[in-house]
Formats: structure tokens, sequence, C-alpha cells
């Protein structure tokens, strides 16, 4: 089943995964595959656009380290960006509870 | 995207670099330099670990090196990982620009706005062009319009008679006229009369020369008024008629000069006045010189041009010349210093009644300079008088003619008969009116001026203090205490009253001042004069003068015609309240 998120689920699932932990592109996407039991695969054109954007906006910053002779890229949550999440949590979460109260689910939704 | 392994069989690792670098823009010189790196080694890294992850699903580790020998499992193999990534050179291409285009943006606008400003300024210059090609071509119609303008003018002069090319002979003033003015002395064909002063409109005045004329240059067609002046004591408005094309010369006959005349000017007081009150009545007169009138020589009365003269008189028949009081009052004040004498007046008339002033020791018959007579031009005068009785609490007077009164208007003729030098001479009048009653003044010879006094006049007068004033409600105002004699001035335009250091104010708009210098119960009476209707004062004592107060308020009415008491008490506490009062350091009371 193909799953179009809503507008900016990309970023708060990439922050969700970050806020375990620091972790780079390829990573954050099998981590969102998984979890979301195969539901959700972030397509690298998505994905990459929004840690860049989500980094440019200081949610997010970067290092490098040498892994298997290649560069890699590491992200993780700045402070603003743990606030931020949080923030997007409760949104999400009266957004939740709003559809399951007209879908009927509202059992489920907390 | 082609297979990026083909090629590179010697690298036993997959790399991306090359195809995805292949996807970037060119390089530009605000490109960051890690940027195009950066997104290539995170792809690279990607992709990489997506390779890995199909090299497992496909047989694992152990067969890479065998797959990679195949060209055709590595097709596969590349196949499946750009079906899940999609194009990754168009998305290093995304990211390059997305970190780009606030960069590039502002780079086009900057464009943009140089552009837009290279347009303004090519506009501005077109249109300066324009402009400046527009002016010049205006200037240039205009000279030819000028040069054709010319030539016209040329050709008519060139048609001209030959007569009218030579100078041109002076036109006769049409408008414009000589006005000449010549005066002689006494009578037709006199002697010129040099340094005869005539002004017209307010221009500075041209004197007569040795041959008497004054020539006052071009006046225009039309009426003219001229006034002539001879020595200061002559004076006469005469308008002249200055006709078109004719110039204007006439002869004035100046009359001499008037003889000066002794005058006398003695009291006649009616019988039976106590001689008490006859040694207290005087009478100030002001001398009005009566003028000819338009076109007439008149006489002025001083060489300063003053048209009057204001006497006191005295009952024994003594005379006080005063400069004009009005004129006095403006200008004097009074000042006292911090020991409360002596008080001076300033400026001190040269010849005036207060000679020795000082407040305390005024006295009339001493102070003031009197003499018999006065001498006088001939003339006619006219005669305003006011009568008053000093006051033995305040020895010394000050008269103002109060216009209201409407008293006697007095006419003497001081020419010891016709003159016939004199042009104009009034007959005088020495009727006096007095409210309803019509009263004569006896005249026992030309140049001795009575003024006689009525019972009834004397009446009126006899309540008036040794103060007048110029109107109503203005107050008259005499203060005694306890019927003793109170040193006393006038000056200011409110009743101030000063004891010792404490000063008691008065609100009443009245004209005299009055100090009171050693006074040793705080006890006051209060006299007004019958001129007053209705007086509201208030007493102020001030503590120094700092301005610290202790006020009281009573009301004063006066009826004409008769003088009332009002008799102030200060408060019980007066004395307490003075030395309450906050005063400066080092000061008591």
């Amino acid at each position: 089943m193909e799953i179009r998120l809503v507008s900016g689920t990309v970023e708060m699932l990439v922050m969700e995964v970050l806020s375990a932990g620091a972790s780079y592109g390829y990573q954050i996407g099998q981590t969102v595959l998984e979890r979301s039991q195969s539901l959700f695969e972030l397509k690298e054109g998505s994905l990459y656009p929004a840690l860049h954007k989500l980094e440019r906006e200081g949610v997010l910053e970067s290092y490098w380290t040498e892994h298997d002779g290649r560069r890699r890229k590491y992200y993780r949550l700045t402070a603003n960006g743990l606030k931020d999440l949080e923030r997007r949590r409760a949104e999400w979460q009266a957004l939740a509870r709003g559809v399951n109260g007209v879908l009927g689910l509202s059992g489920s939704a907390s | 995207m082609s297979n990026p392994l083909i090629g590179n069989r010697a690298n036993p690792r997959p790399t991306f670099h090359d195809a995805l670098a292949a996807g970037l823009p060119q390089g530009r010189d605000d490109e960051p330099a890690s940027l195009r790196q950066d997104i290539l080694d995170e792809l690279n890294d990607h992709l990489a670990c997506a390779w890995r992850r199909e090299l497992l699903r496909s047989g694992g580790l152990a067969n890479e090196l065998q797959e990679q020998a195949s060209g055709q499992g590595q097709s596969e193999l590349w196949q499946r990982v750009e079906q899940r990534f999609g194009d990754p050179r168009a998305l290093a291409r995304r990211l390059w620009f997305d970190a780009m285009w606030s960069r590039i943006m502002n780079q086009r606008l900057q464009v943009v706005a140089m552009f837009v400003l290279a347009v303004a300024s090519f506009g501005s210059v077109a249109l300066a062009w324009k402009t400046l090609a527009a002016s010049q071509a205006l200037a240039e119609q205009s000279q030819a319009s000028n040069a054709e303008l010319i030539k016209e003018l040329r050709g008519l002069v060139s048609r001209l008679p030959v007569a009218s090319q030579s100078p041109a002979a002076p036109v006769a003033p049409v408008e414009w006229n000589r006005v000449g003015i010549r005066c002689v002395s006494e009578k037709a064909g006199g002697k010129p009369l040099a340094g005869v002063s005539v002004e017209f409109g307010g221009n500075k005045p041209i004197l007569t020369n040795a041959d008497g004329v004054a020539d006052l240059g071009l006046m225009h067609i039309g009426p003219t008024h001229l006034t002539f002046t001879v020595d200061k004591r002559l004076q006469l408005m005469h308008t002249i008629q200055v006709r078109p094309g004719e110039d204007f010369e006439e002869t004035f006959v100046c009359p001499p000069a008037a003889s000066q005349i002794s005058v006398s000017m003695p009291m006649i007081l009616p019988n039976g006045i106590p001689p008490a009150l006859k040694s207290r009545i005087w009478c100030r007169v002001v001398i009005w010189r009566e003028s000819g009138g338009f076109d007439s020589w008149s006489e002025t009365f001083t060489k300063d041009h003053r048209p009057f003269l204001t006497v006191f008189l005295a009952p024994d028949g003594k005379i006080w010349p005063i400069s004009d009081p009005k004129a006095q009052l403006r200008q004097q004040h009074y000042q006292e210093s911090d020991s409360g004498q002596p008080v001076e007046i300033s400026p001190r008339p040269a010849q005036g009644i207060f000679a020795k002033f000082a407040a305390s020791r005024i006295e009339l018959s001493k102070d003031l300079q009197p003499v018999d007579s006065l001498q006088l031009p001939q003339g006619c005068y006219r005669l305003s008088y006011l009568l008053a009785v000093s006051d033995d609490l305040a020895p010394h007077a000050f008269f103002i003619l109060p216009n209201h009164l409407a008293l006697s208007t007095l006419y003497f003729d001081s020419t010891n008969g016709p003159s016939a030098a004199a042009p104009i001479r009034l007959a005088g009048s020495h009727e006096i009116q007095i409210d309803d009653n019509l009263f004569k003044a006896q005249w026992p010879a030309p140049n001795i001026w009575k003024v006689e006094v009525s019972p009834r006049e004397l009446e009126n007068v006899q309540f008036l203090s040794t103060f007048s004033a110029e109107a109503v409600p203005m107050a008259l105002i005499s203060v005694a205490y306890q019927g003793r004699k109170v040193p006393t001035l006038t000056a200011s335009d409110h009743l101030d009253f000063l004891l010792d250091d404490k000063v008691i104010l008065s609100g009443v708009p009245v004209f005299s001042q009055q100090v009171l210098n050693d006074i040793p119960s705080p006890q006051i009476y209060l006299f007004a004069s019958l001129l007053v209707q209705e007086v509201d004062l208030f007493r102020q004592i001030q503590q120094g003068s700092w301005g610290a107060s202790v006020a009281q308020r009573f009301r004063v009415r006066i009826r004409p015609g008769t003088t009332e008491e009002q008799r102030g008490t200060l408060p019980a506490d007066f004395e307490e309240q003075l030395k309450n009062l906050p005063r400066p350091p080092n000061e008591s009371i």
C-alpha cells in the first residue's frame, strides 16, 4: 500500500528518528521503514532535501565521519530541533485525535 | 543513468562520484568550496549502502567479486538501486540548487536592479537631451525673431525725417512744474525774509535764502499743502494750486513777531472766606495759545511749539509756572531709600514745584518758585482752570486737570488792543460756566487775568483733598493718623501705604501714592474725595520686599459733594502676624 504522507510529516519522522541519536541518510530511511513496518519508505528524493532544509533552519546539525573508505554525513537534533519536535508531536497528536474522532476511532488515537 | 561501475573494475568498491557530478550545474564563484563535494559524498554513501543492500539480497557478499566480474549482474543490481532511489543526478542537482537558492536569487535581483537603474539613467539622459535640444531650438527661434525685429526697427528709423535724428529738444513739463516761494517781512514789497521754513508732504523743510526765496523744485499738478514757520513763533498753513504747464511763484508776507506782554493773574475770591481757608485755595490754570486757523498766520506759544502752559495760582497772586503736568507725570517716579528718606523725584524738573523735594520737608511757599507775572507773546489765549484746597495734613499739592469736570474756559485778550500786524485776534470772554450757573470774571485792566471764584465753586472744591485725579474712579485719598501731620507724595497708579518697612497696598487704581513714614499705631484714617463713587480698599501688609503678607479688605462708599470717613482697623493679632511673617536672614521687625 502506497501511503502519501501529509506535508511536513517527512521532516517530523526524520526528527523523530534523530531524537534517538545521530544518524545518516540511508540509516534514517531504513529506520523509518522498519518502525513503520515497511509502511513508510522515505524516497531519497524527499529525504535528503528535507535533511538539508532542516539543517539550514538550524533544526539539525551535521558532522562528517569516515566509514569504509567513504565520507559519511551524520545528522543530529539541535536544542531548538528538540523543542520543535515536541511541538510537532503535540500538533500531530491533536491532528490524530481529531481525525480519529471523525472516523470513530477515538479509542485508538491516544 | 548508466551503470556507474562500468569501466571501473579495478576498484573493488563502487563509487558514484563521476555519475553524480555529471548532474551538477557548472561551478559558481560564490559557491561554497565544500558544497559540491559534500553533496557528492553524501549521495555516494547512500548509493553505496543501497548497492550493498541489493548485493546482499542477490546472494551475499561472497558472491560480490564474482558478481562484479559479471557486467550483466552489475547492471541488474544498479537498475534495482536506481529504481528505488530515483535519478541520483537529479537529486544532486536539486540539493545544489536548494543550497544555492538564496545566493542565486540575490544575484538575479541585483542584475534586475542594475538593469532598471540603467534604464532609468538612460531615460533621464534622453529626457535631458531632448529638453536641451528644445531649448536650443527655442533660443534660435528667439534670436531669429529679435534679429527680424531689429531689422524692422532700423528700417523705420531710416524712414524718419532727418530733423528728428538730431538731439531731442527739452520737452516742456506738463504735469510737473517748478514751485518757488518768496517771503517778505511785514508788508508787500517788504524786506526779503531769510530762514523761513517751508514744509510740505512730510519732506524735510526748505529754508528761504537771503533773497527770501525757497525753491521747492518740481511739483505735480494739483493742490499742495505748505506749512510756513517763522522763527518758530509764527505758523501759516496754506494750500497752493499747481497748474499744468505753469510754474508757480508766490510771495508771502510774514507778520512781525508779537511783543512779549507781561500778564499777571490775581485770584479774586468771594468775600467772607475765612482767612485760614483762603490761604489754602489754589488754582491750576492751563493757558492755551489760540491758533488763527487754517490759511492764517498764528503764533506758537513757545519756541518748541508747545501750545499750552500750565501755572499754579495762589490767592496772593503768586504764579508758579510749570511744564506740562501730564507729561511730567508719565516720566516721573519716586524712590525711597532703604532708610525711608529722602524721597527723590526723577527726573527732577529744572523749574517746578518740587525744587527741593523731600517727602517730610515739602513746603509749598518755600519750595515752589513763584513769580508775579508771566511773559507771554501777544495773542489770544484760552484758559482752563481747576481750583483746589490744600490740606494741612499734606502740605504740598499737585493738580491735574480733570477734563470730565468741564470747568470754566476763559478767553483773554492780551494784545493791549488790536494790533495792525497781528492778523487775527479773537474776542475775549470772561464768563465761567459751572454746572447751570454762569459766573463772570472781573477784568480791572488788560493783561491782568483775574480768576473769580464763586462761593458755589468753592463749595464744590472744598472737599478736594490735596490730590485730584484725572477720571473717576481714581481715588483721591489722604491718609492721616489721628489728626497728625503725615508726609505724603503722589506718583503711582496704585496706592501704597508704607509703615516703616511694612507696606500697606491698595488695589484701587488710584492716582495718588501716600507714604506714611512714622506711624506708631497700625490704626489709619482714610478720607476720600468727592470724585470717588465707591472704592474697594484692602490693606495688605507686606513684610519687607519678599511678599509675605497679611491682608484685610473693606469698602468705602463716597457720594459726590461729600466726604466720608472710613476707619479701618487692623486685625487684633496684627502684631503677632507681623512677627510670624517669614523674613530673610539677619532681618528683624
